[in-house]
């Protein structure tokens, strides 16, 4: 219980932090999109402060589940109590009730309205950033140097 | 009889000044905006050739925008979103009250969003996190940004474009707000020129170039010296400026304030190197002469010149051929004065800013001084330079603006009576 208050805690800090809102203000049950009015390029700068704080990767399909603050803490306890790495499954990150609008990145909207049947059916290709970084590295080396 | 259009609102931030009466005064008092180069971070600063800059200081995004925009905006599209809400207040533009699909949006714009695109890649190659560049970066460099970012602050939705030629980009944008407004187009046009470039790339780039004067690094207030015998180089500055266009029946009906006329406009390339002006003046004189012809304006009539003049040795001397090509006799009668004197090259604002300081000049009868014209050089000496201001009614001035690129734009303002 304790870590997952401190989940709690420390996300509702990380938005309010972005928003530059007192964290009080912050409660589980805002809307991102229609109560913390983000649009879709805040909402990737907020999910860059996220990974940063939370130490870890956020495929952007899984982002299309988060609608209210409490769905990105609700994923966040998963992925930091053993299910790390894993994706979150997607009936469990979408709320149940149809209505809130899904939480889309730009990218994902327009991969929607390009291809959706390709978008639906792809497997997730959560991007590896060490092997990113490996590869780029030596480049970069002799950049600088 | 073709529509007349006049200025009713104006809007600036610059090296002297945020909003024109501070401008106006600061330019006319022969303030100089000129200052020491900021420290860019590591970058060994004695390494670079010039180390004076126009720079804006004091600006505090968060005085005049919104959180979000404060923080993640490029400084040149702060600067300009700021001038254009001035000269839209300035007008008294009330955009409930007008069509909007007829309020257009012109902005000249040469370096975009060089702050920003300087800081994504520099952190790009240096955290090797391809994934955690801005995604506002894209749409922040796209050269159009302000323009969208000013229809979206104002609910503009008439014809929105960009201008960029470089040095010249918003005097054309001036005159296409015209040819707008004269074509029935637009009824109003908001024309912002925006550049916020003192930027390690760009001051190294500018400085490589051998365009920057490098002789005053110890003295930033002498560096900008246009028509002076010792000028050697320009100052790279930056700033906005903002002008509110509009058809003159327009401008009656809702019983704008008319600050002046904007008469004609023309718009030539030299067609002959990149950087440096055709020796002889004679593009110059008929980038003027076209845009008089437009006005319907002998050169003769002709009471101002607000040069480009940016202070390299070549520039100054090539503009001062051309005024004296066309005007003749009356090239030694006629005032004639530099901005960049006191606030450095402001790129892509400078044809805005410079339109801004003749229409203060045409309203107040006063044409601010030139700095530090202390020894003129025989080679761009006219008796109408000055670096006192010079009182005189002005009925006619020409506004230039040149540009890399080889381009050319003149514009020419006329006293509304």
């Amino acid at each position: 219980m304790t870590a997952n208050t401190d989940v709690a805690e420390r996300l509702r800090a990380t938005v309010a932090k972005e928003l530059k809102q007192d964290v009080s203000s912050i409660t589980t049950e805002h809307t991102l999109r229609g109560d913390l009015k983000l649009n879709s390029l805040d909402a990737i700068e907020l999910m860059f402060r996220i990974e940063e704080e939370f130490d870890l990767s956020i495929p952007d399909d899984d982002m299309q589940g988060f609608v209210k603050v409490g769905d990105v803490i609700d994923y966040l306890q998963r992925r930091l109590s053993g299910e790390s790495g894993a994706p979150a499954p997607k009936a469990a990150a979408a709320p149940a009730a149809p209505a809130p609008p899904v939480f889309k990145t730009a990218a994902a909207t327009q991969r929607e309205t390009t291809a959706p049947k390709a978008a639906a059916a792809r497997p997730r290709a959560t991007p590896p950033p060490k092997a990113a970084v490996k590869k780029a590295k030596p480049k970069a080396a002799r950049r600088r140097a | 009889m073709e529509k007349r259009v006049v200025i009713t609102g104006l809007g600036v931030v610059s090296p002297i000044g945020t909003g024109v009466t501070e401008f106006w005064k600061a330019a006319v008092a022969g303030t100089s905006g000129i200052s020491a180069a900021p420290p860019f971070d590591t970058l060994p600063m004695e390494a670079y050739r010039s180390r004076v800059v126009g720079r804006v200081r004091d600006f505090d995004p968060a005085a005049h925008l919104d959180a979000t925009q404060a923080e993640r905006l490029d400084r040149y599209a702060q600067f300009g979103l700021v001038a254009a809400r001035q000269a839209i207040d300035d007008a008294a533009l009330k955009m409930d009250r007008e069509v909007p699909h007829k309020v257009g949006v012109i902005v000249g714009a040469g370096m975009g969003a060089m702050t920003l695109a300087e800081r994504e890649l520099t952190r790009l190659y240096l955290e090797l996190k391809p994934n955690r560049v801005a995604p506002g970066f894209i749409p922040a460099i796209t050269m159009n940004s302000l323009g969208g970012l000013i229809a979206i602050a104002h609910g503009a939705k008439g014809p929105n474009y960009t201008i960029s030629t470089a040095c010249s980009s918003s005097a054309h944008a001036i005159g296409q707000a015209l040819n707008s407004i004269r074509a029935a187009q637009t009824d109003v046009v908001i024309v912002v020129g925006a550049d916020a470039s003192i930027t390690p790339l760009v001051l190294a780039g500018f400085g490589t170039l051998r365009a920057l004067s490098q002789r005053y690094n110890d003295e930033p207030e002498r560096a900008s010296r246009p028509f002076d015998r010792g000028r050697d180089g320009f100052v790279l500055g930056e700033g906005a400026g903002a002008l509110i266009l509009e058809a003159l029946p327009h401008a009656k009906k809702r019983r704008a304030k008319i600050y002046a006329e904007v008469a004609g406009y023309a718009a030539t390339s030299e067609a002959y190197n990149m950087v440096i002006p055709q020796e002889d003046g004679v593009e110059m004189a008929a980038t003027m002469a076209m845009a008089l012809r437009d006005a319907r304006t002998a050169p003769a009539q002709v009471d101002y010149v607000n040069a480009h003049a940016t202070s390299t040795v070549r520039g100054d001397e090539v503009e001062i051929r051309g005024i004296r090509r066309l005007l003749k006799a009356r090239a030694n009668k006629v005032l004639i004065s530099a901005t960049k004197s006191s606030i450095g090259h402001t790129l892509s604002a400078a044809g805005c800013i410079g339109a801004i300081a003749t229409t203060m000049a045409i309203q107040n009868d006063l044409v601010h001084p030139t700095l530090n014209y202390e020894d003129p050089d025989p080679e761009c000496q006219l008796p109408g330079i000055a670096a006192k201001p010079q009182e005189r009614r002005i009925k006619v001035a020409l506004v230039n603006a040149f540009g890399f690129g080889s381009n050319n734009s003149s514009l020419v303002l006329k006293r509304y009576d």
